[in-house]
């Protein structure tokens, strides 16, 4: 920075005013005696019990670093009456306006309390949020805080604005929470209960400088604090008493209970289970084959059920007026079958995976109104392995097992003995083909053995984070920093029934523990019409020397933000400025096997010395009031991003490759969201986003075979290519809509009325397609650019009706939950080679063909893989082309079925609930 | 209480149905011959079909099967319901790629347990005899896991080398028997492939015990060509190269005597259950000079000899069932390798 630049920073920093807080919102607003208007001053402000602040000589008062959720505020002045507004909502980074209006000296006047937040109108406010709260998770038909999150607009799945997986953050109560690992292509390993939720959110811009590691979206979240009484939820949704297609083997289970456990001390817990015979349900049409299995069946894909179970509790604490210690613990664990083609007909060699991640968190608070202290502290573990299971899991309740799934090589990948690995690893047989298939001919389809992958890692994560704010009634100073110790250690070994060898690539493992720190600060400008933010956040990341290879120290980065909103007529506009950046997966500094030499090439080697993903983004937001009830928000953006991790040919030869920071692109859009929230018994959202996300040819790949050379002999180097990013989808439409009957809705029969209470919420979402790649019909030479193709256009609705009741003197419901209640069938991946799900009936006479070439041999009537259909003459063998290659055919058909090329098919859940 | 006991109520409606099952692979095979009749044909692989062996309950047999969907034709012991059908399962060495011939084959079976011989030869550099040979000792549901008894060729106590070993036989639940045999690769030409010649030269007696086996070799076992115990496994049915009788050695008297003469042709390849004794007669035994030709069938019940089978195919190795009703057989028709035939027997 310039010495001009710092002294526009001391400026800024010097005129500190509020601002944004991830976890807290604020409650400001005047006391005034009704007569007159008159302020009140020196009267005392509480929130939940707790004296806060005072008004000042104008009435006014403001309540800083309140948390999210409902809270009682208290008003009391001598000579006035003592004023309490018990429902009071605080939405994290927003401001929450109760002004009190008293009559001074007179107990019988009414009180009057206003209490709304404006977070569309609100100037401090420079971030680009959207949000659901905890109650709205329930009535959408969401399932998890990432489907709710995807209901934001410019996301597609976890991808945020145009940026691939893994460039976001998940923010917990103010901590950053991240699978540094391999987030780029794993989960995060542990998943919030919604009952936990006080709200999400998704920040895809000005988020504050107290954030980092993201560069294109902040998932930020605020948990419940224990109530004041105790209260809980008990759900359970299934779709077994819908047979036939409609059951897809899918229960889940939530309990959930919080409350008081004296002194102020509070207590939430819940336990959010989940099972389902199908994880991946796919639409895909039956197979036309009559023999095939899927062909009467096409629901439900075996050897693709799915567990889960999320468990999470958290204990709040006070000590003394100003201080709390928050305990926050979860687990989850992920266990999947996982459905492969190649074991179609025999899934007990098909693969597996475990997921296990755990949150241990805790939060000592010192708050009072002018200076506020965080200590954080977070241990964050997650553990993966995938590969073949040791022996197949029972179910014992849908599709609930109940025990730990055992994975063949599984210790061995815990020990990360590569010298043992060399040999065929135990528990790992090698393949041969299945003769359990309608078609009977050996191709394709496979038993006996595993495709012999085992890959294993572990990540963990000690995390100290102080953050400090220091404020008066109008002006705020945002600081602190953050240190965390990684220790990340993998295992992957390929072919792991054989020896390693020429073909077999040597096990990988590595072992390294670095450490990442990070410090900023924030601060606001207040001008008469306008307010300039202002942050700056340094980021560093040094691997460490465990890991193999040479490195080159610790990486920097600086990343200044700066925001510029004002109040228009009836409307802000806010113009922000940001540069992001995050530390790249940890997966990519090391090396990899990998036994596909077709796509990724067989090894991969890690780049120990890669620096940071970086982003540049510009937004220009412009924020409306139409009417009362009406809002609407329109953020035009510019992200430029550059240094993305990409694999680079070593040579010529592509089995050959490093990770490097060589990609770069930009992604411009505009966001439009209008919304009327739920009044009067209805609601709606509606979002629409117009993207453009394009990446630059610096692919290697792509370059070497784009490099051309003319008639002189010379060489000719590509120019700048620009071709779509992955996840480039130029439109999205989401629209949310709630209707909620009062309890006199609709007639009444018999003295029911069905309609009373009854609410109802939908969800339409209509993208156009993402881009894929095509290539010729062998797969080596690209056709067009790369991304130059799409996929076709997607739509699905989703709803949930909940009918309320009274059971017993308790609130209960029961609800009917649709997801794709049109039955779309969703095209969300083709063949390269064709643009279509399917191959072309060319490609699998061409499959067919080298399978017979491979096999001609004839099959007796002995063999398992006779099929009496097939011996056309009788004779006890199905031999020569006419009666083998018809079986071929079918058999490639039958492998080539494009099923996870389709999207889920409609999803039904009928649900009970009970409050109490 | 009342609430959360309806609530109950409810989610036991709720959770009273089971989901939907997965679709699930109904090729079942087939059961029984492809045509009945007698005899009836059980295999039709263009490969050898070889060796059979009855299990102990009569519910199926085991035997050597030419695999041709295999690249390196494996030979694995193949598993088949007694009636005939579909093969349940194969027995194979199939850990290596398909660089290596792998061979089971003689198998015995005792309880749950298989005694059999595993032998490998390199596919692409073959030699004249197989690289690894060896006698092991399995669990039947697994027969891959198998223990080491005796690697071969081996030489014994008793001064005598054994090439290989063929019709491995159990006389108790530690007691085996089998015949030692001397092996030769005559060529017809000097430009011509070799062929194999296996000649017996002896019985040998093997009892397992915690050290492993204790040969023994049987008097009046020398030359024998074949042998078939009794159900007790205190007799020991054999003959002899070039000799047209059935001996009868019974261990726990030492006597060996003449069971019954044929008269004419080579008498070979005995199996005997319930009373009822098969033979191979006639036909052109192997020798340093000739292929195996394999033989006629003959069935012996009491004082009657029947030639089962069309008098121009060629048997060999039967396989009485249990209880004595039935015989499998290998047999040539025409074909270049032999099939499993069933025979009903009166």
């Amino acid at each position: 920075m310039t010495p001009r630049a710092w002294l526009v920073c001391a400026a800024l920093m010097a005129a500190a005013a509020p601002l944004v807080a991830q976890t807290n919102g604020s409650i400001i607003g005047h006391v005034r005696q009704r007569d007159g208007g008159q302020p009140v001053s020196g009267a005392e402000i509480g929130v939940d019990g707790r004296w806060l602040d005072r008004s000042d000589s104008t009435g006014f008062y403001r309540l800083r670093e309140v948390r999210s959720g409902w809270h009682v505020v208290t008003m009391r002045a001598i000579g006035f009456d003592t004023m309490r507004r018990d429902s009071v909502l605080v939405r994290a980074s927003q401001v929450t306006v109760v002004n009190f209006t008293v009559g001074a000296y007179t107990i019988e006047q009414p009180i009057v309390v206003e209490a709304y937040a404006d977070s569309i109108l609100d100037p401090t406010l420079v971030a680009t949020v959207q949000r659901l709260t905890g109650d709205e998770l329930r009535r959408f038909p969401v399932t998890t805080l990432e489907e709710a999150v995807a209901l934001s607009a410019g996301a597609v799945g976890e991808s945020y604005r145009g940026g691939r997986l893994g460039q976001q953050a998940f923010v917990l109560d103010g901590l950053g929470v991240k699978n540094q690992l391999d987030a780029s292509s794993g989960p995060l390993g542990v998943r919030l209960p919604p009952d936990l939720l006080t709200e999400a959110s998704l920040t895809t811009n000005g988020f504050s400088a107290r954030y980092g590691q993201a560069i294109s979206g902040l998932v930020n979240v605020v948990t419940k604090d224990g109530g004041d009484r105790w209260s809980g939820r008990v759900v359970y949704e299934t779709d077994r008493l819908l047979g036939g297609t409609a059951d897809l083997g899918q229960d889940r289970a939530v309990f959930s209970v919080d409350g008081p456990l004296g002194r102020g001390a509070g207590l939430v817990a819940v336990l959010d289970v989940e099972g389902k015979m199908d994880a991946d349900p796919v639409n895909a049409p039956p197979s036309p084959e009559p023999r095939d299995p899927r062909n009467a069946s096409p629901a439900l894909l075996p050897h693709n059920s799915g567990e889960r179970y999320d468990a999470g509790v958290k204990l709040r604490v006070p000590l003394g007026s100003a201080h709390t210690l928050r305990l926050f613990a979860l687990r989850s664990v992920e266990q999947r079958l996982l459905y492969d083609p190649l074991y179609k007909y025999d899934t007990p060699q098909a693969p597996a995976r475990r997921v296990v991640g755990d949150l241990l968190t805790a939060h000592l608070q010192r708050a009072t109104n002018s200076f506020t202290a965080d200590l954080r502290a977070a241990y964050f573990a997650r553990e993966f392995i995938r590969g073949a299971l040791t022996d197949q899991p029972a179910y014992q309740f849908g599709a609930f097992t109940g025990r730990t799934f055992h994975f063949a090589g599984e210790e061995l990948a815990r020990s990360q003995d590569t010298a043992l690995a060399a040999a065929p690893v135990a528990g790992f047989a090698a393949p041969d083909f299945s003769d359990r298939t309608p078609w009977g001919v050996p191709a394709f389809f496979q038993t006996g053995g595993s495709r012999g992958d085992l890959g294993w890692n572990r990540f963990r994560e000690m995390r100290g984070q102080a953050d400090f704010s220091v404020g008066g009634p109008r002006a705020d100073f945002y600081f602190g920093g953050e240190v965390a110790w990684q220790n990340v250690r993998t295992f992957q070994r390929a072919l792991a029934y054989l020896p390693v060898g020429d073909t077999v690539p040597p096990a990988t493992a590595s072992s390294f523990q670095p450490t990442a720190a990070a410090a900023y600060f924030e601060s606001q400008l207040h001008g008469d019409d306008f307010v300039v933010t202002f942050g700056l956040r340094y980021d560093q990341i040094n691997p460490g020397s465990g890991i193999p290879g040479q490195t080159f120290g610790a990486r920097r980065s600086v990343n200044p933000r700066l925001g510029f909103s004002t109040v228009l007529k009836g409307a802000t506009f806010v113009a922000s400025w940001g540069r992001f950046s995050q530390a790249p997966d940890f997966q990519f500094l090391v090396d990899a096997a990998f036994d596909d030499t077709l796509r990724t090439g067989r090894f991969r080697r890690g780049n120990p010395n890669l620096g940071f993903e970086d982003a540049t983004q510009y937004e220009f937001s412009l924020r409306a009031r139409p009417s009362e009830t009406t809002t609407l928000r329109v953020n035009v953006y510019n992200k430029l991003l550059d240094g993305l991790v990409a694999s680079v040919p070593l040579g010529i030869d592509p089995d050959s490759t490093i990770f490097g920071n060589a990609d770069f692109g930009n992604v411009k859009g505009a966001d439009v969201i209008a919304e009327r929230p739920v009044r009067d018994g209805w609601g709606v959202r509606v979002a629409y986003t117009l993207q453009k996300a394009e990446a630059s040819a610096t692919n290697a790949f792509q370059l070497v075979r784009r490099i051309r050379i003319d008639q002189n002999g010379d060489t000719i180097n590509p120019a700048n290519v620009q071709y779509p990013l992955d996840y480039d989808r130029r439109h999205n439409f989401t629209f949310l809509g709630q209707v909620q009957l009062s309890d006199s809705a609709g007639p009444a029969v018999a003295g029911v009325r069905p309609f009373a209470r009854l609410e109802a919420a939908m969800i339409t979402r209509v993208s156009s397609g993402l881009p894929f790649t095509m290539t010729n019909a062998a797969g080596d030479t690209l056709i067009g650019l790369p991304n130059s193709h799409r996929l076709p256009l997607t739509m699905t609705v989703d709803l949930l009706m909940r009918r309320q009741f009274g059971l017993v003197g308790r609130q209960a419901s029961v609800y009917l939950d649709v997801r794709n209640l049109l039955n779309r069938r969703n095209i969300e991946a083709v063949r390269r080679e064709t643009g279509m799900p399917n191959l072309t009936p060319q490609g699998i006479d061409s499959l067919a063909e080298r399978a017979y070439a491979a096999h001609p041999e004839a099959i007796p009537y002995e063999s398992p893989r006779y099929r009496s259909f097939a011996d056309l003459n009788g004779n006890g063998l199905i031999e020569g082309r006419t009666e083998l290659f018809p079986l071929f055919q079918s058999a490639a058909r039958d492998y080539t079925q494009p099923l996870f090329s389709y999207g889920a098919p409609r999803l039904f859940r009928l649900g009970i609930e009970l409050l109490f | 209480m009342k609430a959360v006991a309806t609530f109950t109520l409810l989610l036991g409606v709720f959770t009273a149905c089971g989901h939907t099952s997965p679709f699930s692979s109904n090729e079942g095979g087939s059961s029984g011959p492809l045509i009945p009749g007698q005899p009836a044909q059980l295999t039709f692989s263009p490969g050898a079909d070889l060796i059979p062996e009855w299990l102990p309950d009569g519910s199926g047999f085991a035997f050597t099967a030419e695999r041709r969907d295999r690249a390196d034709h494996d030979r694995c012991l193949a598993f088949m319901p007694g009636d005939g059908g579909t093969i349940s399962r194969y027995a194979c060495s199939t850990v290596a790629a398909d660089d290596t011939l792998n061979v089971y084959d003689e198998a015995a079976f005792q309880g749950d347990s298989v005694a059999y011989v595993r032998s490998s030869t390199e596919r692409f550099l073959p030699g004249l005899g197989p690289d690894r040979q060896s006698l092991v000792i399995a669990p039947a549901a697994n027969p891959n896991a198998a223990r080491l008894l005796q690697t071969i060729p081996f030489t014994t106590t008793w001064s005598a080398t054994y090439d290989a070993i063929s019709h491995v036989a159990w006389l108790g639940p530690a007691r085996l028997a089998f015949i030692g045999e001397h092996v030769t690769f005559p060529r017809g030409c000097s430009s011509c492939v070799p062929d194999t010649a296996r000649i017996g030269i002896g019985i040998v007696i093997a009892d397992l015990d915690a050290g492993g086996l204790t040969l023994t070799r049987m008097p009046d076992g020398d030359s024998a060509s074949s042998l078939a115990p009794s159900a007790n496994g205190d007799t020991v049915y054999f003959t002899r190269n070039n000799d047209t009788r059935v001996f009868r050695r019974t261990l726990s008297t030492a006597i060996t005597d003449t069971l019954l003469d044929f008269g004419v042709g080579v008498a070979r390849d005995l199996s005997v259950s319930s009373g009822t004794l098969a033979a191979i007669v006639g036909g052109i035994p192997a020798s340093p000079s000739n292929s195996d030709r394999g033989g006629a069938l003959q069935i012996v019940q009491g004082p009657t000899i029947t030639q089962l089978g069309d008098s121009s195919w060629r048997f060999r190795r039967p396989a009485l069932s249990p209880d004595g009703t039935r015989i499998i057989v290998s047999a040539w028709n025409g074909a270049p390798n032999a099939d499993l035939w069933l025979f009903a027997l009166p």
